[in-house]
């Protein structure tokens, strides 16, 4: 298996958002406000994403009187593979984690 | 004596003018300013992104929220994603190191020069490395690269003034006081001159702004230069002043846009800043025989610290021409330059209607 390099915690959560239903283009700002990160730092993870063909951009085809239109995003191929990737390499680091940090099983002292 | 006539020329003349403008504060709320301001900073390849950060605000109804997107447009403008990370750390790495060179050399052979050296190397460095993180150099054009060069051209002839000063006259860097307040403020001016030239704008005008602008420096410049040779003191302080008036107005006419008018006038102001410096120190050294003739300086130099009179009296221009040539004056044009825009953006009244 290629080895993927761990995504920052702000950008898994990115990712584990437009991964839970792939097919939907989401706007920025709704992603802001799902995730309670910041422009400064959503918009970043996003340009970085779609550097690395991992993010699919579109701009809404109808137009709503007032204001302009928004720009649309989603995972591509690639991007859904390597969320999945990165989501289960997390999986596992916490499992270690969690394996690493069980208190000893007590010994049993009876008889 | 001629800066505070114009001064007050500038208040009289202007407030009419600028008072719509600071009421209404130039149009639109200031979230969304500063958003639409920051995303046309962004690199070419970046624009696209801007946009869409712009198209999300209307999308926030409360205004705590509103500043707090454009707080987070403007770092992404200020820090984007780095493109070219390895062209980053090479051009930091590049502009320290020449940064070290340049104050350890002047600390070998010109001491005056050190503080000089090191502030102007590190600023230097530290636009570039900027300007690289933000890919400032994509885009080129044959104006910005003609208004790079006459910048650059600038700062380099206003530098080399005052390494020759150094060289020839080194007490004339070192203030008596010790302090080389006037060296630090001469390299932030000089960088920030350098930065405000190279960080033209793009999109919209953008070729208007900067031919006009250039224009309307060199046009001041050949005049100053003129009446600095020719000795016909005076007017060539009006000149740039006029010019960037003149510049912001037409081209915020032209263009329909007083933002446009005022970035063109601000590069006439950027732009004419060192050359006016450079002119002005250049004619001084151009006198052979240095001679105090005011009383005030007659009475004074014995006591200054000065070893000599030619110095006494350049570390005098010195100090005068980073004080009016670059500060002062930069700072009338800049007025000016907002009364042009505000002049050449004023929507024209309607003729009144009259019955029959």
């Amino acid at each position: 298996m290629t080895r993927v390099r761990r995504p920052s915690a702000q950008t898994a959560a990115i990712l584990r958002a437009l991964a839970g239903d792939p097919d939907r283009w989401r706007y920025g700002y709704d992603l802001c406000i799902e995730l309670g990160l910041q422009a400064g730092s959503m918009y970043p993870i996003l340009i970085r994403l779609a550097d690395r063909g991992l993010l699919e951009t579109s701009w809404e085809a109808e137009r709503v009187p007032g204001r302009p239109a928004r720009h649309l995003y989603r995972l591509t191929a690639a991007g859904r593979e390597y969320a999945a990737v990165a989501a289960a390499a997390q999986a596992a680091t916490e499992a270690t984690g969690a394996s690493a940090r069980r208190p000893p099983r007590p010994r049993w002292e009876g008889a | 004596m001629p800066v505070l006539v114009m001064l007050a020329l500038v208040l009289a003349g202007g407030l009419p003018l600028l008072r719509p403008m600071l009421r209404h504060g130039g149009g639109g709320d200031i979230p969304a300013r500063i958003v639409t301001s920051a995303a046309g900073r962004l690199p070419a390849p970046r624009q696209e992104w801007g946009r869409a950060m712009a198209a999300e605000l209307p999308q926030i109804p409360d205004r705590a929220g509103r500043w707090r997107f454009a707080a987070g447009v403007l770092r992404v403008a200020l820090f984007p994603p780095v493109r070219h990370g390895r062209r980053v750390l090479v051009t930091a790495l590049a502009g320290l190191a020449a940064a070290a060179g340049v104050t350890a050399a002047a600390a070998g052979g010109f001491r005056s020069l050190t503080v000089f050296a090191a502030a102007f190397g590190l600023l230097l460095g530290g636009y570039a490395t900027m300007a690289t993180w933000q890919s400032a150099w994509d885009g080129w054009s044959a104006p910005r690269v003609a208004a790079t060069a006459t910048a650059t051209a600038g700062v380099a002839a206003s530098v080399t003034d005052v390494v020759w000063v150094a060289v020839f006259h080194p007490a004339a860097i070192t203030a008596s006081t010790g302090v080389p307040a006037y060296s630090i403020v001469l390299a932030v001016l000089l960088v920030a001159v350098l930065a405000a030239a190279l960080s033209l704008p793009r999109g919209h005008h953008a070729t208007a702004v900067v031919r006009w602008g250039l224009g309307g420096a060199l046009a001041s410049a050949v005049v100053y230069v003129a009446a600095s040779v020719t000795g016909a003191g005076g007017a060539q302080y009006l000149v740039c002043l006029v010019t960037a008036l003149a510049v912001a107005a037409w081209v915020s006419a032209r263009a329909g846009s007083r933002r446009a008018g005022i970035r063109a006038g601000l590069l006439v102001a950027a732009l004419s800043a060192p050359m006016r410096f450079a002119v002005d120190i250049t004619s001084l050294l151009r006198v052979h025989r240095y001679t105090l003739t005011d009383t005030y300086d007659i009475a004074a130099f014995p006591h200054s610290g000065y070893p000599d009179a030619a110095s006494y009296l350049l570390s005098d221009a010195l100090g005068g021409a980073i004080l009016s040539s670059m500060l002062i004056y930069s700072a009338l044009t800049i007025a000016a330059t907002l009364l042009g825009a505000a002049a050449g953006a004023r929507p024209s009244r309607p003729a009144p209607l009259t019955d029959g």
